[in-house]
């Protein structure tokens, strides 16, 4: 299955995705025994009565709207939050900053993140988290099968492309590949180059972190909406001149070289 | 369910835009250059003004933050207080314990309380369930605090529960069967139908706001019918909840060990954020203002007289929301009278933390800077140089 998952990423960088709607939630009738006990919706702007200032994260990626289920199935509680992103490319964002050291990722053909307590899934325009209470692997078995669910529920019709470099290259999606667009993006995926991107308010930036022999390098595009950004960038990230690119300072730890790749875009390696 | 915003424009970030058709592997910027100006090309932003000096009028007492013990800060672990994700009663019960007796030098619980609050107090015990049952301040700490006050001859009906969202309480368990005789309330309310407006249409959280204290800011909160109810106010004023301006005569801080960001809420950020309305404008551009400068209006620099951080069970990202990847166990509990050095501890943990974690490699610069503005209101020390810190580790 992730031989086929990742064959279809290096053809087509197609991740499926549509628009949502309320057919596309979980509800009574789907699984067997399963039972929604309670369901509360969250529109626009009122994301701040879920998790008030946490919710400016997904603002920054554009919010759409969010469903939180309370569901019983086999015999475990979960809290199923279907987020709503206005576009793939922000649920995939949400997504990439969200998951960390998945116990296991990318299974069952699905862009999936799971933990003893929390499965996360991007499907589409959603960015879904299952969080269950008791941490078994029967809790964890009966997340898999809700997410499937899921996956067979929200339809394909629309798709996000990956940028060419990550093409044919990823052995996984999740925790190598993130999406970041904002501030609060940053500081929540990538703190470590908040510094770098102070104060320039719009650019996009992908990122793929490999670790070989216990090193770990970093590959990304990064582009940016204003002529002076990138040279804002450049000034705090303390790199340098280098041939027709930059590099960093001599004795930095972190080898940074950095290459013009477009107007207003960068193509940088870090080792 | 309101589809209302389905469609509308994702706004200055249509600007970037990625292919979808032909062309695959590239990123397609057509706009990238022009239309919207970044904030590089546009006039430096400054730092909306704020009242703060109209609190800085206000004269201190002797309770004023950083209370009776500026700079001090106790840190007690216990290796056994969460067993099989269950955390331990009697255990919490000791460190707390040996936290009030160490940070105040007493002998006796009720002495140590007693430097804090007397029997002719109100007190609010300010708790933070905002992330849910997950990461909600611990029912076990909160117990713990309350058989100590009664010890210190407090009685139950002289607490209060409180914070901004009454139904968080109520869904984090905060509910009067588990708590008998101890008022329980929240700034924005619902009724028993689930309705957050009277019968005279009437938000109930009007009713529980107290206008004659209020937080200015030159940001307008502007919010749709869905958003108001959980900020009770638009406009440029955040006002304080009547729960600390009238209800209650002094407050003890119970946050949880979370972060923010690189940064962290704890202490002020419980109390700041907690307090008052119209917060959602105050996110972007004042977060580290807002955090320090509503801690210098009197109705909580004047009242806070302890902070005990739960670091208990925290979490070192993804926070203040609870993502459970990210939720650990940090057997700790952290106290002060100086909410300032407190934070200054809880992020120096949080920090250490994620750089273990390899979320980050070092502190992020800007993750004091709230700690900066409070040092600036004399609110406390956020120096490490000038904490007295010191670890007790009952396990």
């Amino acid at each position: 299955m992730r031989k086929f998952l990742f064959s279809l990423l290096g053809t087509a960088l197609l991740l499926v995705a549509a628009l949502p709607s309320r057919a596309q939630l979980l509800s009574n009738e789907l699984l067997p025994g399963m039972k929604i006990d309670k369901e509360v919706s969250y529109d626009g702007t009122s994301l701040y009565g879920y998790i008030d200032g946490g919710s400016t994260l997904y603002f920054e990626y554009g919010f759409d709207w969010l469903i939180v289920q309370e569901v019983s199935f086999q015999s475990e509680k979960f809290t199923v939050e279907d987020y709503r992103m206005k576009s793939c490319l922000g649920a995939f964002g949400i997504y990439s900053i969200n998951t960390f050291q998945c116990a296991d990722a990318d299974q069952q053909g699905m862009i999936s993140c799971l933990n003893p307590h929390q499965l996360q899934l991007f499907l589409g325009h959603c960015y879904i988290s299952i969080v269950n209470t008791t941490g078994t692997a029967v809790a964890g078995s009966a997340s898999l099968t809700l997410a499937q669910k899921l996956k067979e529920i929200i339809p394909s019709e629309e798709g996000l492309i990956l940028p060419e470099f990550l093409s044919g290259k990823l052995a996984k999606i999740t925790g190598e590949v993130k999406f970041i667009q904002g501030e609060l993006g940053l500081q929540n995926g990538l703190p470590d180059w908040s510094d770098y991107l102070a104060g320039i308010k719009d650019f996009q930036l992908w990122i793929q972190l490999t670790k070989k022999d216990d090193k770990e390098s970093r590959s990304a595009l990064l582009s940016f909406a204003g002529k002076n950004d990138l040279e804002i960038f450049l000034k705090q990230a303390s790199l340098v001149p280098s041939g027709a690119g930059w590099k960093s300072k001599e004795g930095q730890s972190e080898k940074w070289t950095v290459t013009k790749k477009g107007e207003n875009q960068v193509w940088i390696v870090v080792n | 369910m309101s589809e209302k915003n389905k469609n509308q424009s994702s706004g200055r970030r249509n600007f970037f835009r990625l292919l979808t058709a032909g062309g695959a592997g590239m990123i397609l910027s057509p706009a990238l250059g022009s239309g919207t100006a970044s904030a590089s090309e546009a006039p430096p932003t400054e730092k909306p003004a704020t009242n703060i000096q109209e609190a800085l009028k206000h004269p201190r007492t002797a309770s004023s933050m950083p209370g009776h013990f500026p700079g001090r800060v106790r840190q007690v672990t216990h290796s056994g207080c969460i067993k099989d994700n269950v955390i331990q009663q009697v255990v919490v019960d000791k460190m707390l314990t040996a936290l009030m007796l160490d940070l105040t030098g007493e002998k006796s619980v009720k002495r140590a309380w007693r430097k804090f609050v007397s029997p002719h107090d109100v007190i609010g015990l300010k708790v933070n369930p905002v992330a849910g049952k997950l990461l909600t301040t611990s029912h076990e700490l909160v117990k713990a605090v309350i058989a100590q006050l009664e010890e210190a001859g407090i009685h139950r009906k002289n607490i209060v529960i409180w914070d901004r969202r009454e139904m968080e309480l109520q869904e984090t368990g905060f509910l009067p069967e588990n708590y008998p005789g101890i008022k329980i309330t929240g700034t924005e309310q619902k009724d028993a139908k689930g309705s957050f407006f009277d019968s005279n249409g009437k938000l109930y959280g009007e009713s529980m706001i107290d206008k004659e204290w209020s937080y200015w800011a030159d940001v307008e909160g502007k919010y749709d019918a869905y958003t108001l109810p959980y900020m009770v106010n638009e406009g440029k004023d955040s006002y304080f909840s009547n729960i600390c301006t009238k209800q209650v005569t002094k407050i003890i801080n119970l946050p949880i060990l979370k972060n923010a960001g690189s940064s962290v809420t704890l202490c002020m950020k419980n109390l700041a954020f907690g307090a008052i309305t119209n917060t959602g404008r105050l996110h972007e551009k004042l977060w580290h203002d807002t955090v320090a400068e509503v801690c210098a209006f009197p109705p909580l620099r004047d009242k806070v007289v302890l902070n005990i951080v739960d670091g208990l069970i925290g979490c070192y990202n993804g926070g203040p929301a609870a993502n459970p990847q990210f939720i650990c166990q940090y057997n700790l509990l952290l106290g002060g009278s100086d909410a300032v050095a407190v934070d200054r501890i809880g992020l120096n943990i949080v920090s250490a933390k994620r750089i273990e974690m390899k979320l980050q490699k070092e502190e992020n610069a800007s993750a004091s800077l709230f700690l900066k503005r409070a040092e600036e209101l004399g609110l406390g020390i956020g120096d490490n140089s000038r904490i007295d810190l010191k670890t007790i580790n009952l396990s």
